[in-house]
């Protein structure tokens, strides 16, 4: 094995190719760490804004009922409470939906289900041509570059006629030679990931521990399908031109066209009916409630939330805050049944879409890499989960005080509530066995033809 | 009729070719004999116009045909496939019975003609590139080793199909180390070394061994 | 005798070799599963999407003819949807939508509020892609083109064929014309499959999509020819199949795949939008100067009220021929409406800034250019969306202040907000129209996406003709 390595080496070495993709792998995985440099940064910072804007909102109420101070039901109807989400430190290694889904959302006491489907403020265009993070260098270029050394391993020297002459020498067969060559490309590869990863950690500060090692730890794994791959391409093909058209096919239908057919397949047979139907809904439910008689709404309001029995009345010609909330709250809990449904849906179509991740590595990879950086649909649900405990936590703050028809006045926003808990999310549980099930299934067929055919 | 008269090639301050006269008429079959570096390829890119003489001049009367070593057609068509389409390009369109006139005429089975030439011998692929020749109503035959790798009977049958052209009307000259190819076929032989034309005389009947004499001496 | 050129029968010998292998049956077979399979899903997708909106579309002015008599206030806060116009076309090129929204609610003093985004509803290993028939052609067309011509002239070089080719062709010349010709002769089968597409949408029986469509199959033609003219120029240059299949793709992966990416990398680093956080932030800092536009009693009014007073040579509110507190709305509308197009311009320039530097690392990629034109040309590029968010703004703006000129006219100051006016006034207020999409609006700034595939062909047009 040691004589068939250093045999490769001196060959591989030579190739101007093998520096020109290893140094262009290296230097994408650089852009990479860059921008996720730029991804945190600006997260963190919009985070770390929030408490400023907060306060300065309140400033403004403050001044607003600086002289007699006002209703609290004014107060809560103007102001806004951040909810958010920080990033997981290996965020920015594989952003997954942290770019298009919203990870801070303001929400105020009114009716919460019409406030939840504001996007972030972004560029549309950017975010259709797709992400340039480290999971994407180390999850599908990689296994391109480990493609493009190894697809030729074998086919190379049958077209050179060398391959008779050194399957002469003894050594083992093709099949010994084949996993020889293919092993040292992958240590190839496996030391410019392991130095971008390296790179990363200290640029992006991740802390050293099994959480960030099982990152990378994931992405190598990752690989594995593709050293099958390459292998069977390696293996099969009679020429190298035909071994990389094969590469090629290979690296186009699992990276490109199988996780986007599945993208599209997944999207037309589990529509998510947008949250329009939610937004229609509540907002007919919550205004109808203006042209209906009070007490029966407020009625429905205290069957689905008895601890405020202790109102059990609202005026019907005056205008009282007390119905006002209450109104909102029986259209929240009105589609509460549609929230449900929808986000079991979504829930459904993810795990479809990790099930199929199966057929495309690439896909696969993404999948576990946004899990465990806690990036993924989960992690935005979530959020949005977090985001409706707090605004049952506004709820039974203020409910109290504005059915009690309380007065607020100066410094009242110093006791209003703040969102505290604010954790990521957490990784998904590691599962190492997808990738290497996939490989283990697919090296069987890595069978070299004959030296002769 | 191909005439070289006082043909010099340099590439550099190396001379290749020094001062060679050579004629071959119509008619005639001329082997080129000599070593590797003698200057047989030389000369024949020079009368291709491949390259230019550094001084002489060269005649050639008539459509010139090469015939590489290795002829090199598309594997994917057809022998008569690969005739028809290189006519075309010489702006000659063969119907299909032209072709097969035309392939028969050298020799290539019948059931070989519409198979793919993936399947050829190289004889069989140099019957086509001939037949190719032909069709542009060549009279100069310019063929480069043409017998290395082909079997004796190949070697046989290409002598035959040379002698046939030659009496059709050809001049025809070919390099080459096979001297029993130019005992059955050559009308004359000229042997180059170093770039000069160190013999030359007519075959008249005498047998391999016998030339192999006269290049050891020439040389 | 004049002997004909050998241009014709250069490319029908070259097509015939393309056909003749095995290989090129194949990958038809497989490019046209594809291209069926997404034309139907994405056609599927399209259609019952736009069924869903035209129904919501319906449903949502239902309920605002049939709201009861309401005041004008209340009617502006239960606000109304504006849905983008949705063409067929977009089945080829989905564009920016799942990114960008196609809704926009609206509602009085709220702008850019809830847009339905869908692309936080996916799975993240949907970023990789979504299988749309312009994907299909964008990269896999081109990768077929470069895996069955990257021998064109290079395998005539290693084989040794060119020698007798040129010896047939003589002093005519004509290889490169020839050869390049076949080539695209050859793979037309796969550019007619392509075109397919926007010409099948054709038929569903939506009016105005013909002339958009037959720019689309040009766009797509140029670029089939770029890819030819290309895959020609590298394989004349490398001396081997091998090497013109190597460079051929890397300039594919790095136009088609790594390009893109980096371009929305690159763009966002450099010139990074302002978080919405921030972006309301700064909002309410400045909408908060102006006043509160519900308090008639707000001292930031003062000066407004006075001055109506004047006009009107009346000393009390009261008084007025009109409700006051309409008018008031009518001016915090308008004030709030001017502070938010004020701050939305700045984000807006950071948009065109990253969008311009997309624009111009576009000339390295001709696939990002036919992306642009095809995206343009369905309706679902950047510029459409700005347009329908612009449109739905002006409309909301006028909306609202329909609504405020009932408060004013049909309510009384002395009521308190409580009148509820007659239910038929709001149905006088007409439906969000937008412009429907037009060629003229679709080519509107496209030139430099048009050059880039001209600067391409030019290019590669000169560098094949010089080596071949």
């Amino acid at each position: 094995m040691k004589a068939l390595w250093h045999l490769d080496w001196l060959r591989l070495r030579r190739q101007a190719a093998t520096w020109f993709l290893l140094g262009g792998l290296f230097l994408a995985g650089l852009t990479a760490i860059y921008l996720g440099k730029k991804f945190q940064e600006q997260q963190q910072a919009e985070i770390s804004r929030l408490d400023a804007q907060f306060q300065a909102q309140c400033d403004r109420l403050e001044h607003r009922y600086r002289e007699n101070g006002e209703h609290s039901g004014y107060w809560s109807y103007y102001s806004f409470y951040p909810v958010h989400q920080p990033p997981r430190p290996l965020a920015a290694l594989s952003w997954g939906l942290r770019d298009v889904a919203p990870f801070v959302t303001w929400v105020r006491l009114l009716g919460l289900e019409q406030q939840l489907y504001e996007s972030s403020l972004a560029n549309p265009l950017l975010q259709s041509l797709g992400q340039f993070d480290l999971a994407f260098v180390l999850g599908v270029l990689a296994p391109l570059v480990l493609l493009l050394l190894g697809h030729d391993v074998l086919s190379r020297d049958r077209q050179l006629g060398v391959l008779p002459l050194l399957a002469a020498q003894g050594g083992g067969g093709l099949l010994r030679m084949l996993a020889a060559r293919l092993l040292l490309r992958l240590l190839l590869v496996v030391i410019v990931c392991s130095l971008l990863f390296g790179i990363a950690m200290i640029i992006l500060q991740l802390p050293p521990g099994f959480d960030t090692f099982a990152w990378l730890f994931i992405a190598l794994l990752g690989l594995l399908p593709w050293l099958a791959i390459t292998a069977i391409i390696a293996a099969r093909s009679r020429s190298a031109t035909g071994s990389l058209a094969a590469a090629m096919a290979a690296f186009v239908s699992l990276v490109l066209l199988m996780p986007a057919l599945v993208n599209l397949a997944l999207s037309t047979l589990f529509p998510v009916p947008e949250g329009l139907e939610l937004t229609v809904r509540q907002r007919q439910i919550m205004h109808d409630g203006w042209d209906q008689p009070r007490q029966p709404n407020y009625d429905r309001f205290l069957a689905e939330r008895p601890e405020y029995r202790k109102w059990p009345t609202v005026p019907e010609k005056d205008f009282t805050w007390r119905w006002y909330f209450a109104m909102h709250e029986v259209a929240d809990r009105s589609v509460a049944e549609l929230v449900n449904q929808h986000t079991q849906h979504l829930r459904q179509r993810h795990a479809w879409s990790q099930r199929l991740a199966w057929l495309s590595p690439p896909a696969l990879t993404q999948s576990l890499l946004s899990g465990h950086s806690g990036t993924d649909l989960d992690a935005h649900l979530l959020h949005l989960e977090t985001t409706r405990n707090f605004h049952e936590h506004l709820k039974a703050h203020f409910f109290p005080l504005i059915f009690d028809e309380t007065h607020f006045t100066a410094g009242a926003t110093k006791s209003f509530p703040r969102f505290q808990n604010s954790a990521p999310a957490p990784a998904a549980p590691l599962n190492p066995l997808p990738p290497l099930l996939l490989a283990a299934l697919l090296l069987p067929f890595a069978r070299p033809r004959p030296v002769l055919s | 009729m191909i005439q070289l008269q006082n043909i010099s090639k340099a590439f550099g301050s190396r001379p290749v070719l020094q001062n060679l006269s050579l004629q071959v008429d119509r008619g005639r079959i001329l082997g080129l004999l000599g070593g590797n570096g003698a200057g047989k390829t030389t000369t024949l890119n020079l009368i291709l116009g491949f390259l230019q003489p550094d001084s002489g001049t060269i005649t050639v009367t008539g459509e010139t045909a090469y015939i590489p070593e290795n002829v090199a057609l598309y594997p994917e068509l057809s022998g008569l496939e690969n005739l028809r389409a290189f006519a075309a390009l010489a702006g000659r369109d063969l119907s299909t019975q032209e072709g097969e006139n035309l392939l028969a005429r050298v020799k290539l089975p019948a059931e070989a003609m519409s198979r793919r030439l993936a399947s050829y011998s190289k004889g069989m692929r140099q019957r086509v590139a001939i037949a190719i020749a032909l069709a542009r109503q060549a009279q100069v035959f310019l063929l480069d080793e043409p017998t290395t790798g082909l079997d004796p009977a190949a070697v046989h049958d290409l002598a035959t199909l040379l002698r046939q052209l030659a009496q059709d009307g050809a001049a025809i000259l070919l390099t080459t180390h096979d001297l029993w190819h130019l005992s059955i076929d050559s009308d004359e032989v000229a042997i180059l070394s170093a770039g000069r034309l160190v013999d030359r005389f007519e075959v008249a009947g005498q047998d391999a061994a016998q030339l192999a004499q006269r290049y050891m001496q020439a040389k | 005798m004049p002997v004909p050129s050998p241009i014709l029968p250069l490319a029908r010998l070259e097509a015939r070799l393309i056909w003749r292998r095995r290989a090129s049956w194949l990958l038809l077979g497989l490019f046209t599963g594809l291209m069926l399979l997404a034309g139907l899903l994405s056609g599927l997708r399209q259609t019952r999407e736009r069924e869903q909106q035209a129904a919501y579309q319906k449903l949502v002015r239902q309920q605002w003819e049939s709201q009861p008599d309401r005041h004008p206030h209340r009617a502006a806060h239960y606000g109304t949807f504006a849905f983008k116009p949705r063409s067929l076309l977009a089945a080829y090129e989905p564009g920016i939508e799942a990114f960008a929204g196609r809704i926009q609610f609206l509602e009085a003093h709220r702008q850019n509020g809830a847009n339905f985004a869908e692309a936080s509803t996916l799975s993240s290993a949907s970023r990789l892609g979504e299988l749309s028939p312009a994907f299909l052609v964008e990269c896999v067309l081109a990768l077929v083109i470069v895996v069955l011509g990257h021998g064109v002239f290079a395998a005539e070089v290693e084989s040794g064929r060119e020698r007798l080719l040129r010896a047939q062709i003589g002093p005519r010349g004509g290889l490169w014309a020839g050869k390049t010709l076949g080539l695209w002769l050859g793979i037309s089968p796969f550019v007619l499959i392509a075109a397919l597409v926007p010409l099948t949408l054709l038929f569903f029986g939506e009016s105005g999509l013909a002339d958009r469509a037959s720019v689309l199959v040009a766009a797509l033609l140029l670029y089939s020819v770029l890819w030819v003219l290309l895959v020609a120029a590298v394989s004349s240059v490398c001396r081997t199949s091998q090497a013109a299949l190597a460079v051929l793709i890397c300039l594919w992966l790095g136009g088609g795949v790594l390009l893109p990416r980096a371009a929305a990398g690159l763009a966002s680093a450099a010139h990074p939008l302002p978080d919405k956080s921030e972006f309301n932030a700064r909002l309410g800092e400045e909408i908060a100067k102006l006043g509160d536009s519900h308090n008639d009693k707000d001292p930031a009014f003062i000066a407004f009220k006075e001055e109506t007073l004047r006009k009107h040579g009346v000393s009390r509110v009261e008084d007025l021929p009109f409700n006051y507190k309409g008018q008031l709305m009518m001016a915090g509308e308008e004030q709030s409406a001017k502070v938010f197009a004020q701050e939305h311009a700045k984000i807006e320039a950071v948009l065109d800034q990253q969008t311009a530097l997309v624009r111009r690392l576009a000339w390295l990629s001709p696939s990002l250019a036919l992306r642009d034109l095809a995206m343009r040309l369905c309706g679902t590029d950047a510029a459409a969306q700005q347009r329908f968010i612009r449109e739905a703004e002006a409309y909301r703006f006028s909306f609202i202040q329909h609504l405020n000129h009932l408060q004013r006219d049909h309510t009384a100051y002395a009521e308190k907000n409580v009148q509820r006016i007659d239910e038929h006034l709001f149905d006088e207020i007409e439906d969000f129209k937008p412009t429907p999409h037009t060629l003229s609006l679709a080519l509107a700034g496209s030139a430099a996406s048009w050059a880039v595939l001209g600067l391409w062909i030019a290019l590669a047009a000169l560098l094949g003709r010089r080596f071949a």
